[in-house]
């Protein structure tokens, strides 16, 4: 009997090894691959953010002591701060700055809490794959827009909705693998 | 009501209520309701979106968190500590009236609330527990003080509700002062009625002896700034957004070259955050805004004030049960959601009654601050829970008489416009 039981579940347990092994790569490689995209889309922020308080200063330096005015630089500042606030909301995923009302589901115990915490993580999934398509399909129809001031092509603005719903997609799905590790060790 | 607005209301409640996040829900639900409805094209979601983001006042917001964060790392912190404790120290119970006090300094700098909880609580409350303060209470004064930073200039919520409005953002923040100040000095008054009811920390002295002119020469780059922010947008030589710029530039120099603190991680470190906040605040407008634009489509807004204006037209009702939608919205939801969801629904009638757009403004803010120190939802206790470890269930309990200390200033605020329009006309 003993030496049946052991027989009968051998090969079961030897390929889910198996499985977790690959799984447990999967999900190395793409934790690793978000841990590195987070850190690339931070210096990027650092960068536009700097860029902008450095364009800011020169309106305010030209306007005021030069009487100049720059034609250009609300402009430029507009459309990077756009890019900054789409590329700035997938960080914030990982950084769960995302402000929400969580009482009822840390009143939740169990099975029931880790269901609904995926509910939310998936109809949070459905927002971002919402600004990823109707983004994309915003970016092509606007095609041949130019910017008023500057005559700088428009969808170079527009993309950055479906590119901050792109990588807002891959974040989210960061965390539903984290849920489902922290469910299953729990 | 059509069934794009009943898809509206209950979509947004039952998202909210289940734990996504804010801006999310938002926006689930207007890709819901575009969805039921035939006339309204599915562009609109993204369009806007990204209409409400392009806007050159909102982008104040990022400056004014650029400033506070460089500020924050440049060791502002505790440089305002130290000036509130000189003054201060002396007194039975300074400890508590120094984390209020130094919250309203901070809040000079910053323009938000829960930063400000962030930023000087984790300064204060260590301190006030090692000299004797109860924890609980220690950890809810920094919850309360912190609201001071949206009630004294800068403040986000008061530039999202000037561009909504078109009320001039500078006004608003002239006439946020004197709710500011009266709120911090009935937080005073309450957590010194419960230091001595309580009999807290009996022997407490000022153990550095600091000199006043010496911490104030310290502090006074970082005290200075509002003194920037102000004095630029009044003497009509900056907008509000480029005075968040001279600030947040201001910031950098003082941190660098006089605080010698902000060194190339920290500048770094605090770039790089403040796009993250700023990126989140932004989205939330973004959504908000795309949810009221489909409301004002569907005619909610009209709907809704005629049903107001049906039920009083004194405008002493009429302000008394803003105030309780507020607080009662307040304890639920994000303050910038509130602005833009709520003040369109109520500003038309109050015009309609004889309420000055300006003074609805610091209404509206004064009832928010309270909102984000209210059980279940204020963010601000979250926060002070977060940063002392003291469970929130504690704080709720603790946060009851500051409460009422906020009710009566909302009380004067609403029904002596004397302390924020008076107080604005006064100054010009």
């Amino acid at each position: 009997m003993k030496g049946l039981f052991v027989q009968n579940n051998s090969s079961p347990i030897q390929s889910s090894r198996v499985l977790k092994t690959v799984e447990g790569v999967l999900h190395m490689t793409y934790e690793k691959m978000l841990d590195t995209l987070n850190k690339i889309i931070f210096a990027i922020l650092v960068v536009l953010v700097c860029i902008m308080m450095a364009v800011g200063g020169m309106q305010v330096f030209w306007r005021y002591v030069l009487k100049n005015s720059l034609y250009w630089s609300e402009e430029v500042m507009r459309y990077l701060n756009i890019w900054t606030i789409f590329l700035g909301i997938s960080i914030g995923i990982p950084r769960n700055i995302h402000v929400a009302i969580d009482a009822i589901i840390r009143a939740f115990k169990g099975r029931v809490k880790f269901s609904a915490v995926m509910f939310v993580y998936l109809l949070t999934l459905v927002f971002f794959v919402g600004l990823f398509g109707i983004g994309i399909k915003f970016t092509i129809y606007n095609m041949g827009q130019l910017s008023p001031a500057m005559r700088f092509p428009m969808s170079m603005i527009y993309v950055s909705l479906p590119v901050g719903g792109f990588l807002s997609i891959l974040f989210t799905i960061g965390e539903i693998i984290k849920h489902c590790k922290s469910g299953v060790t729990q | 009501m059509s069934i794009v607005g009943i898809t509206l209301i209950l979509g947004v409640f039952f998202f909210l209520l289940i734990g996504v996040p804010i801006a999310f829900s938002l926006g689930l639900t207007c890709i819901l309701a575009i969805l039921v409805s035939d006339r309204i094209p599915l562009m609109i979601f993204t369009q806007r979106m990204f209409t409400a983001t392009d806007s050159f006042p909102l982008m104040a917001i990022i400056f004014f968190v650029i400033a506070g964060e460089l500020m924050l790392q440049g060791g502002i912190s505790k440089r305002l500590v130290r000036v509130a404790s000189s003054l201060l120290g002396w007194l039975r119970g300074s400890m508590a009236f120094i984390s209020v006090v130094t919250c309203a300094f901070f809040g000079a700098i910053s323009g938000s609330a829960l930063a400000t909880t962030a930023a000087i609580g984790s300064v204060m409350f260590p301190e006030m527990v090692e000299r004797g303060y109860k924890d609980d209470f220690s950890a809810t004064i920094q919850a309360a003080g912190g609201t001071l930073g949206i009630l004294i200039p800068p403040s986000i919520p008061l530039v999202i509700y000037g561009v909504l409005t078109g009320v001039s953002i500078g006004d608003l923040f002239i006439a946020v002062i004197p709710a500011g100040i009266l709120t911090m000095l009935l937080y005073m008054a309450f957590a010194y009625a419960t230091v001595v009811h309580e009999g807290m920390a009996p022997k407490e002295m000022n153990p550095e002896k600091i000199g006043v002119w010496e911490s104030f020469k310290d502090a006074i780059w970082g005290l200075l700034t509002p003194v920037i922010i102000l004095g630029g947008i009044y003497s009509g030589v900056f907008t509000p957004t480029e005075s968040a710029v001279v600030a947040s530039i201001y910031a950098l120099i003082i941190g660098v070259f006089v605080y010698k603190e902000l060194s190339r991680e920290k500048f770094y470190k605090a770039m790089g955050n403040s796009a993250v906040v700023s990126a989140s605040i932004m989205v939330i407008i973004a959504t908000a805004t795309l949810f009221g634009w489909i409301m004002t489509n569907q005619n909610i807004p009209v709907i809704v004030s005629k049903a107001i204006i049906n039920l009083t037209d004194s405008k002493i009702v009429f302000l008394l049960l803003v105030n309780i939608i507020y607080l009662v919205a307040g304890m639920f939801m994000e303050t910038s959601t509130i602005i833009l969801l709520l003040v369109p629904l109520f500003l038309p009638v109050a015009l309609q009654l004889g309420v000055d757009s300006l003074h609805f403004g610091i209404i509206t803010i004064l009832n928010l601050s309270l909102g984000l120190v209210t059980p279940p939802f204020g963010a601000a206790l979250f926060v002070a829970s977060g940063i002392s470890k003291v469970s929130i269930e504690r704080i709720y309990f603790r946060i009851l008489p500051f409460i009422l200390a906020g009710i009566i200033s909302i009380a004067m605020i609403t029904y002596m416009p004397a302390f924020s329009v008076g107080f604005m006309n006064a100054i010009r």
